[in-house]
């Protein structure tokens, strides 16, 4: 007779208890998103673009260490790569710089603020958009003695001792300027920089340079196109 | 009869609950329908679900965080910064706000060094003239 009410009154107390916990169960889930990184230029992408030369800061490379780039033109280079990467990845028209066009100066403040000299160029090319700046390329031997531990055969003790690490440093640095073709104006400056060390003293030096520039691809494009990255966030339901 | 009567007693308890006011259950379910589009990748719809929410409901920290997430997916960084700082101010101590804020802030410093997020990109160079 009393297990009828002891059942309902459990029962009772069971949705209530389902009633009461109804909000604490909401919570929440991780959503996927793609976040917008937009270009640092507001361009259609259907512009019109020329790259200019480029000024090579340094002919500081340590020539014992980078005997195969002694005559390497690091500007030439870099000038191809950038328009390969822009002519495959965005929908800018590259319009090829005159190969007499030559720099005023080879000081980057003066050259941008020179606004005749890229009106002109801007003229000559019908670009809209022309791009130059400064590039750097160095290779530094990076070897040097590091401290090991080291444990005997003999008494298995634990000595530390002095090695040597053979390794060849490789740095890329790029300032990129952007000039409005019809003005001359300075639109940007953009610094990128890339460094990678190779674990051999002789390591090659233009593998290293090409190592530094597909690593800097995302960031260049970056200037001009759209783009994308995958982000967790947490959302209420 | 009796555990029949008690069951609907409960029952019309819980329903009675949940049906307080039309107002009450629609933000609930602009909210729950917003979360589901979010999930499906739906961020225009999402965000709008939530905006409604919002409208019906400003003081909810929890969809005041689904409405940044919402702005960020879409990219409106300077409206996610709000409605995340507002969330922060309703309910400080929620850790997934917090966390989501975090993330949100390590996107935005990111977005604004190597390419600006959106709301101040260099401006275009001048058209020229087609011939």
């Amino acid at each position: 007779m009393t297990a009828r009410p002891r059942l309902a009154g459990t029962l009772a107390a069971g949705l209530a208890l389902a009633a009461a916990a109804g909000p604490l169960l909401a919570g929440s889930f991780e959503a996927k998103l793609r976040l917008p990184i937009r270009p640092k230029l507001a361009v259609t992408g259907r512009e019109r673009i020329s790259i200019a030369p480029f000024i090579v800061a340094s002919r500081t490379t340590d020539k014992k260490e980078a005997t195969r780039i002694q005559d390497f033109d690091l500007d030439a280079e870099f000038r191809r790569h950038l328009g390969k990467l822009l002519g495959k990845r965005t929908k800018m028209t590259l319009v090829t710089m005159p190969a007499d066009v030559k720099l005023p100066t080879s000081v980057l403040k003066d050259l941008t603020e020179n606004s005749e000299f890229w009106r002109a160029v801007g003229a000559r090319t019908g670009a809209d958009l022309l791009l130059t700046g400064v590039v750097d390329f160095k290779v530094e031997n990076k070897s040097g003695y590091r401290t090991e531990e080291y444990v005997s055969p003999i008494d298995r003790r634990t000595y530390y001792r002095q090695i040597l690490v053979e390794s060849t440093g490789f740095t890329f640095d790029v300032s990129i300027v952007a000039l409005d073709g019809r003005t001359g104006a300075k639109l940007f400056t953009e610094n990128f920089r890339d460094a990678k060390e190779k674990p051999k003293r002789a390591a090659d030096e233009m593998v290293g340079l090409f190592e530094n520039l597909f690593s800097l691809e995302s960031q260049l494009l970056g200037l001009f196109v759209v783009r994308d990255r995958e982000a967790n966030r947490y959302v209420f339901d | 009869m009796l555990v029949l009567a008690t069951l609907a007693g409960a029952l019309g308890t819980v329903s009675g609950c949940s049906s307080s006011s039309a107002t009450d259950t629609d933000w609930k379910a602009q909210k729950a329908y917003g979360a589901t589009m979010a999930k499906k990748g739906f961020w225009r719809e999402a965000l709008f679900r939530f905006q409604k929410a919002a409208q019906q409901k400003p003081d909810d920290a929890e969809i005041q965080n689904n409405l940044a997430v919402g702005y960020e997916a879409t990219g409106e960084t300077a409206r996610a910064l709000a409605a995340y700082r507002r969330a922060i101010e309703l309910s400080p101590n929620d850790a997934n706000i917090r966390r989501n804020y975090a993330r949100f802030a390590e996107y935005y410093t990111a977005a604004q060094r190597t390419g600006a997020p959106a709301e101040a990109p260099t401006p275009a160079p001048t058209p020229r003239p087609t011939p």
